[in-house]
């Protein structure tokens, strides 16, 4: 099986935002895969790490979460894969739960937001995001 | 009217998300493979490590039908078989101090790809891989485990260290 880790969402999984269920609680697990060495969008010299580039981002990434009614939820590093094969492990872990799909859209429409997200795509090479809806275990 | 606003909204989005970075995207396809059962190098990591705690994040991928071990009759699907395990294990975890946190059906891919998307994600936290290890090769843990692969075609469990979202 293949997988492959993304920046941003295809022209489909944009659309999908706006499509089904867009106004029920959703969670997002997000697999992340950093950069060694940080890159920036606009070529500024930097001496960061992807993942203290990133960590920048998820510092203030918290405010923008908390302004459309979303929370961090739990997160962390990879230690090792306890189960199945992968190629290329992930760095990092989050889990983020957003009131909907809806106000996620609104989160990443706001132009604080795509000033923080400057520091997300210079540090992450990619991720997974996948969305589920909480249940009972 | 509508159709039109959902597109200029879409549009826009795109708009927005070219302006973000402008790094190209490096991320090639990598191969993974989802499991029932661990290897022995992954069976060994359970006895190697610090005494701390740890999240269990499982990628769960159900069979359209259950099949047991010991070829039983059965007409439940894989994801009704693995129910049965999901609800006796909550006592197995915890006697030995672990604790399920949450989980829920997938319903969508928001970025990357995976050839064959997971039914569900559960994220559980343990005291430490012993405990793990401890819940795994008890008798009556083993007993529910039945219908863990009589449902299960295969997972991924990814290993955390909790943070307080620390990336550094």
């Amino acid at each position: 099986m293949e997988v492959k880790n993304h920046l941003r969402p295809n022209k489909a999984q944009m659309e999908e935002f706006f499509e089904g269920d867009t106004e029920t609680e959703i969670t997002m697990l997000n697999l992340l895969k950093f950069k060694e060495k940080a890159e920036y969008g606009d070529g500024r010299e930097t001496n960061l790490t992807g993942a203290q580039a990133y960590a920048i981002y998820a510092d203030e990434v918290l405010e923008h979460l908390s302004k459309v009614g979303a929370e961090p939820i739990l997160g962390g590093k990879v230690s090792r894969l306890m189960l199945g094969e992968v190629e290329d492990l992930w760095d990092s872990i989050a889990l983020a739960r957003y009131p909907s799909r809806k106000a996620m859209v609104e989160m990443m429409m706001d132009s604080d937001y795509q000033e923080s997200e400057k520091h997300r795509s210079a540090g992450l090479e990619g991720q997974l995001n996948i969305e589920f809806k909480e249940g009972s275990l | 009217m509508r159709k039109y606003i959902l597109l200029a909204v879409i549009l826009l989005i795109g708009i927005a998300f070219f302006f973000f970075g402008g790094n190209t995207n490096n991320n090639e396809y990598k191969v993974f493979k989802n499991a029932v059962m661990p290897t022995p190098v992954q069976i060994a990591g359970f006895a190697l490590g610090d005494d701390v705690p740890f999240l269990a994040v499982n990628l769960l991928k159900f069979k359209e039908k259950a099949e047991y071990g010991d070829g039983r009759e059965t007409n439940l699907t894989g994801a009704q078989a693995y129910a049965i395990y999901a609800d006796e294990v909550l006592e197995h975890l915890s006697k030995v101090g672990a604790e399920p946190i949450l989980g829920g059906g997938v319903s969508r891919l928001i970025l990357g790809e995976v050839e064959e998307l997971w039914d569900v994600v559960a994220v559980v936290r343990y005291p430490n891989r012993k405990a793990m290890y401890q819940m795994a090769t008890s008798d009556g843990y083993m007993e529910s485990e039945k219908h863990r692969t009589a449902g299960l075609a295969g997972q991924l469990n990814i290993e955390v260290a909790e943070g307080e979202l620390d990336f550094e």
